[in-house]
């Protein structure tokens, strides 16, 4: 789990640390402050450190300064500490070019024992544990290289991987709304993406190409988002079904050979609950409401993607309030393996947290700055909830 | 028309799926609230029972989770923050589940696999010496890597609809104070004591005083057949009635403290008068001064 993150010259983030320790924590602050650029700079910094391609190094800052970022990451035999910059020259026409990465990856085991696994300069990249030195593509990050490079589990790169895995499984999840969507879904393509799915393990952004997945290949995934959606869940849902349809193919298609003049298409179908409005009937996705849309988008996402951290944007908009008190709860129940990351204006959903799972963002000259509550806040916060008040009453009154 | 007031919003959700079950009336209108906190429940609780009762609401169970701490001492806390000040001593049924309302769930191990089939949760004997029951419950959820994970805020209300009514109450005394207190509520409740007494093995109980005071005018005496029955009005006060012998009075104190005071003889008006007596919002300490009078 990652527990610190610090990022510099992402977007408003010139210089954040943020202490990630509690498995649940909200980011607040006013519109504006810079909660989504943070969120997005998590998200940024770990898909950078843990890209399987070369990068953009262009991409690295917005701002064309020395992009930064550190993490640390915890696991059951100790600490992770993980940098990469990049390498920021001035051309003589008084331009700056990123000509490379800086990386280092140091692990400290529980009796404090520190071991460089990577040491990491531009194309020169050294993993001292598993006495490896090798040059690299000066846009390639370190740990997929090398992992790349010695696939057989070398016994020393197993570390190196099990920090790659856990940045390549960090997602930042807005829940947007998609303008328009296919409701068919062709099983050749369903099959093209299956393949590749199980081969590199990045889940679709579909909800729905997810939803046919698990009632395919992973029925016990699909009954889990079906239990929680439905009666003993959140009591949304009374079924989830994943039809075959056949339809005609297209003209071009039908021309280009003696193929059936058909193929099947997969349709998710949505039975409301038997308490709720349409219950009897069967919905498409983009005919739920809203809310329903963002509640099941959130549950596969959750329980489909198995993330190490996910990074959601405002989980309480269009949720009634009653669900959302049980949807908090559940990502609750499952953040001892998937560290929930959001941002939020609710103060009902501020109510529902211990003051230590705050994070209060401010926009300064232009800056996003975060902080959490310090420990004689927290203390004054736990008294203030004791005896008159609510912890969103108690924040309100910080600012 | 019952309202349920508890500290968390899944603890409503799930008393109010009891509460129903209990009464056994789906036509019953059963209202109430969750908080955030239990100082959230008593500071506003005593605002909610008055409004409740503008409205027309009669009933009323408190249900704050002990937590470690003493029982008696949360009932005390209650009454005073909660059903005292509101004027609902005799309509509220003060609710304290040792540790926390979890160990209800805990105590039926086959409701909860009825909820959620891939979760075998072991049987405990003893739910409530259960440290703290809804992590015990999400832990054993996520060991056993049950598919959906354990949330309590989801499945303890799923999980209320399949308990074992019997079974919990045998293994849980607060839950048993709940049902006893509810049962009583309910309309077709037989008002002959006998009746209530062969029913609950031979103590009577009643959160309702105007009911006992009705009952009362039917009582038997104990006799050779029902050699003792006991009426519990409320949770704060007991009276029971032993054969031919004496009337026993257990009463709390405002500051958590039991008097028991015993008379050698009694006659029916005396009890009845006491249930008036503690209707009219007597104190058990000047209650025993009048029983000693008389």
């Amino acid at each position: 789990m990652i527990r610190t993150f610090s990022i510099m010259n992402y977007r408003s983030c010139t210089n954040v640390v943020l202490d990630l320790v509690p498995n649940v924590v909200a980011i607040i602050g006013k519109n504006g402050a810079g909660k989504s650029n943070l969120l997005k700079g998590i998200d940024h910094a770990a898909t950078i450190a843990s890209s399987q391609n070369p990068i953009d190094l262009n991409w690295l800052s917005s701002n064309n300064d020395t992009f930064s970022s550190s993490m640390t990451i915890a696991d059951s035999d100790g600490e992770y500490s993980y940098t990469i910059s990049s390498i920021l020259v001035t051309l003589s026409d008084s331009s700056k070019e990123t000509l490379g990465l800086h990386e280092r990856l140091v692990f400290k085991d529980h009796a404090g024992t520190e071991a460089i696994l990577i040491h990491r300069q531009g194309e020169l990249a050294e993993f001292p544990t598993a006495g490896i030195a090798i040059g690299i593509n000066h846009r390639m990050p370190a740990m997929s290289a090398v992992l790349s490079m010695f696939p057989n589990k070398h016994e020393q790169l197993l570390k190196i991987r099990r920090v790659r895995d856990i940045l390549l499984s960090v997602q930042y999840y807005p829940l947007e709304e998609p303008a328009s969507g296919t409701l068919m879904i062709p099983a050749s393509y369903f099959e093209q993406w299956a393949n590749e799915y199980e081969i590199e393990g990045n889940p679709s952004k579909s909800v729905l190409l997810r939803l046919v997945y698990a009632s395919q290949r992973s029925p016990g995934i699909f009954d889990e988002i079906n239990s929680l959606l439905g009666d003993n869940g959140l009591d949304l849902l009374k079924s989830i079904d994943v039809v075959k349809v056949e339809l005609p193919k297209p003209r071009q298609s039908q021309a280009s050979g003696g193929s059936p003049d058909t193929e099947t298409n997969y349709s998710v179908f949505f039975t409301p609950s038997d308490s709720l409005a349409g219950a009897g009937e069967s919905f498409q996705f983009l005919d739920l409401s809203v809310g329903t849309r963002r509640i099941i988008r959130l549950i596969t996402s959750l329980i489909f993607d198995k993330r190490s951290v996910m990074l959601i944007e405002q989980p309480e908009d269009s949720i009634n309030l009653s669900v959302i008190h049980k949807v908090l709860s559940l990502l609750r129940s499952y953040s001892q393996s998937t560290k929930i990351i959001f941002s939020t204006h609710s103060p009902e959903i501020l109510d529902m947290l211990d003051p230590t799972e705050i994070r209060i963002v401010h926009a300064v000259n232009g800056s996003t700055v975060v902080h959490s509550l310090s420990e004689a806040d927290v203390e004054h916060a736990r008294q203030f909830l004791r005896s008159d008040g609510l912890l969103s009453e108690y924040i309100e009154s910080l600012e | 028309m019952i309202a349920i007031l508890a500290e968390a919003r899944s603890d409503f959700d799930t008393l109010r799926v009891l509460v129903r079950r209990i009464i056994a009336d789906k036509s019953l209108t059963i209202a109430g609230k969750g908080y955030t906190s239990c100082d959230e429940l008593c500071r506003k609780g005593g605002g909610l029972v008055t409004s409740f009762m503008q409205r027309g609401f009669s009933r009323f169970v408190i249900c704050h989770d002990s937590d470690n701490n003493d029982s008696l001492a949360i009932v005390t806390k209650i009454r005073n923050a909660i059903t005292r000040p509101s004027g609902s001593c005799s309509l509220s049924c003060i609710i304290v589940p040792v540790q926390e309302i979890e160990a209800w769930i805990l105590a039926d191990e086959m409701a909860v696999r009825t909820t959620i089939p891939t979760f075998q949760l072991c049987e405990t004997l003893h739910p409530e010496n259960v440290q703290s029951p809804k992590e015990y419950i999400e832990r054993a959820s996520r060991s056993g890597r049950t598919s959906p994970l354990y949330s309590h805020a989801i499945h303890n209300p799923k999980v209320a609809a399949h308990l074992d009514i019997a079974k919990v109450s045998r293994k849980c005394p607060s839950f048993r104070h709940l049902v006893q207190s509810v049962v009583a509520w309910r309309p077709s409740t037989p008002a002959p004591v006998v009746e209530l007494h062969q029913r609950w093995g031979g103590i009577i109980y009643s959160p309702d005083d105007s009911a006992i005071v009705r009952a009362i005018d039917d009582l038997q005496y104990p006799d050779d057949d029902h050699p003792s029955c006991a009426l519990v009005c409320a949770g704060a006060y007991r009276i029971e009635i032993h054969h031919k012998c004496y009337i026993l009075i257990d009463l709390q104190n405002d500051d958590g403290t039991r008097v028991n005071a015993r008379s050698p003889q009694y006659e029916l008006a005396d009890i009845k008068r006491i249930v008036i007596e503690l209707r009219r919002g007597l104190r058990a300490s000047d209650l025993w001064r009048t029983w000693e009078m008389s």
